[in-house]
């Protein structure tokens, strides 16, 4: 009996094998979205079917087999202290806003994904050009990476370029910001000063027009 | 003092000025990036003698092959999440698929579903399917009857499911969904217009033997890609050719409603050449679909190709595994080289998917 379940679990492996979907890495994906009031980044963590193993005892630290609430939060926050942020040069700390684990059968299929939500604060309120930094150093000896910037929702930002590393580890996003301060002006506060301005210049225009008139004959007399 | 008001006054003037000038071109560039979602499209009636209609017929003429308990397995409300259930992975690993399947089809039902197939796609976008089932029917073990068994993924052609979202009609929306693994075929219909966003159309093997003829599933798109990127001179491959590796699809299954920034080459720096590889090679996605509505969607990419890009990451040698993308205002298609057995990309094994981001779903025909 013993013999058959080896040998039904042998086939089993080998079919998996045969499917071979990233089966010795750790496919870590990172997808950044650009808001005027910050950073979100969603990170999915998926393990391949031959290194699950070794992923699920970092998360199963007490070794009873089952991911506990607090053990899935640990491991978020583990990932977490090993990718980093930087916004217009300097360092923004990334939150988790959201986790979800996938069941330990997932897993051990190579195709379960921890989906992590991180986001950071960044006021991109002064127009003008931005950049930010994302980097990805998590389990660096199993992991493959992608990196990749969302096209934003908002019409206030535009990207204006992404340069990765070769490994996709790092990726920096260069964008445009248009001021939402600026786009929250009155439409009439321009023409408002504009007409100041008028007013200011009006008579002093009205005087040089004036002074000419008055030299003109006189000269012409000459 | 006259003179000092008069200089602040027209400095003044000039800083307004200046402001105003750069405020207008910005909001002139974020007009041109402007991410609203598209405006909803105009849904045209269907009528009988056209591809809608036809396969308003075939799908009929297919549920009524089935008992009363076979089409409640076939049929699912239009909105349900059924529409986003399906995946690359093979049954066995991936079991949220539903509907009825191959394997447990009659004769009579499996030709009825040829039949339906046949009419919704093309005869090139139908013979592709047929040789992505085949080629998984080649990964099934001899004499395993229904796949592994062992709870590990399932192989072969009969592990392939039909479904249907809404009931075939040429007015209201419907949806003919047809996968397994490496196929999912997403077709929505509402009126006159045919969809088939999003589907993932791969391969493993990409060659394989059947009855003396040898078969690549998605020959023609690997083909056709090398002799584009090797079309390109050395400035416009440096600009085409990303500087990094990528592993995957990037909005593969589960990813729906996402537009990633483009990158590469864009399809105005191309020649007239080029840029006819270029549509040649992503009609061997639109084109799984039947002609009619493969025409419309070819123009209206034809339409967006300046605004297209093209990129690659690997290799640019014939037979090399490498990645490309074409994107597009209203298209993205992906192909990657999946890995194998512990070496580096494989050609024998590849995935790709083909999106409007605009439109996946129809959603655009739908949302009213």
């Amino acid at each position: 009996m013993k013999r058959l379940l080896f040998c039904l679990l042998c086939a089993r492996a080998l079919l998996i094998t045969a499917t071979a979907h990233a089966l010795d890495q750790y496919l870590q994906v990172a997808q950044i979205a650009l808001a005027p009031d910050g950073v979100r980044v969603e990170l999915r963590l998926t393990p391949g079917a031959r290194v699950a193993g070794r992923v699920f005892a970092l998360i199963d630290v007490d070794g009873d087999g089952q991911i506990s609430p607090a053990e899935e939060q640990a491991y978020a926050r583990r990932a977490l202290r090993d990718v980093a942020l930087e916004v217009d040069g300097r360092r923004t700390p990334l939150t988790l806003t959201g986790i979800q684990f996938p069941s330990r059968r997932e897993m051990n299929e190579g195709v379960g994904a921890i989906r992590l939500d991180l986001a950071a604060e960044a006021a991109f309120g002064a127009a003008g050009e931005h950049q930010i930094t994302f980097r990805n150093d998590h389990l660096q000896e199993l992991g493959v990476y992608m990196a990749n910037a969302l096209v934003p929702t908002t019409d206030t930002i535009k990207i204006t370029g992404q340069q990765r590393d070769a490994l996709q580890r790092g990726l920096r996003v260069n964008f445009l910001s248009l001021s939402a301060d600026a786009r929250a002006w009155p439409r009439w506060t321009g023409v408002l000063l504009f007409g100041l301005c008028l007013a200011l210049l009006l008579p002093h225009w009205l005087r040089v027009r004036r002074n000419s008139a008055q030299l003109a004959p006189r000269r012409g007399s000459n | 003092m006259k003179r000092i008001i008069v200089i602040t006054a027209l400095c003044l003037f000039a800083l307004l000025s200046a402001g105003w000038v750069l405020r207008l071109a910005a909001k002139q560039q974020t007009r041109k990036i402007n991410t609203t979602p598209a405006p909803p499209l105009r849904v045209e009636p269907a009528k009988e003698s056209d591809a809608t209609g036809k396969t308003v017929a075939a799908a009929k003429a297919f549920l009524a092959t089935l008992d009363a308990a076979a089409r409640a397995r076939v049929s699912f409300a239009f909105n349900s999440d059924q529409k986003s259930k399906w995946s690359n992975l093979p049954v066995g690993i991936y079991n949220n698929r539903n509907g009825l399947r191959w394997g447990d089809l009659s004769a009579a039902q499996r030709e009825a579903t040829m039949k339906l197939l046949a009419t919704a796609l093309s005869k090139q976008g139908l013979q592709k399917v047929k040789e992505i089932m085949e080629g998984d029917e080649t990964l099934r073990p001899p004499d395993s009857g229904r796949g592994g068994g062992t709870g590990g993924p399932i192989f072969g052609r009969d592990e392939y499911y039909l479904a249907f979202l809404g009931a075939p009609s040429l007015r209201e929306p419907w949806m003919i969904q047809f996968g397994g693994h490496h196929l999912a075929i997403n077709l929505t219909i509402v009126g006159k217009s045919n969809v088939m966003t999003p589907s993932l159309p791969a391969a493993q093997p990409t060659t394989y033997k059947l009855n003396g003829e040898t078969v690549r599933p998605l020959g023609r798109e690997n083909d056709k890609s090398f002799a584009l990127v090797n079309s390109l001179d050395a400035s416009q491959q440096k600009q085409a050719i990303l500087p990094y590796q990528v592993s995957d699809l990037v909005l593969g299954p589960g990813e729906d409603g996402k537009t990633i920034q483009p990158e590469g080459i864009k399809a105005s720096a191309l020649n007239a050449a080029q840029q006819n590889m270029l549509l040649d090679l992503a009609h061997e996605w639109v084109g799984i679909l039947n002609d009619e509505a493969a025409s419309a969607k070819m123009a209206e990419i034809k339409a967006n190709l300046p605004e297209t890009w093209f990129a690659w990451s690997g290799p640019t040698t014939q037979g090399s595994a490498a990645y490309f993308r074409i994107q597009g205002p209203t298209l993205l298609i992906e192909y990657a080289p999946q890995r194998l057995r512990g070496g580096g990309l494989d050609l024998n094994h590849l995935h790709t998917i083909y999106r409007d981001p605009t439109n996946d779903y129809g959603a655009r025909l739908v949302k009213r």
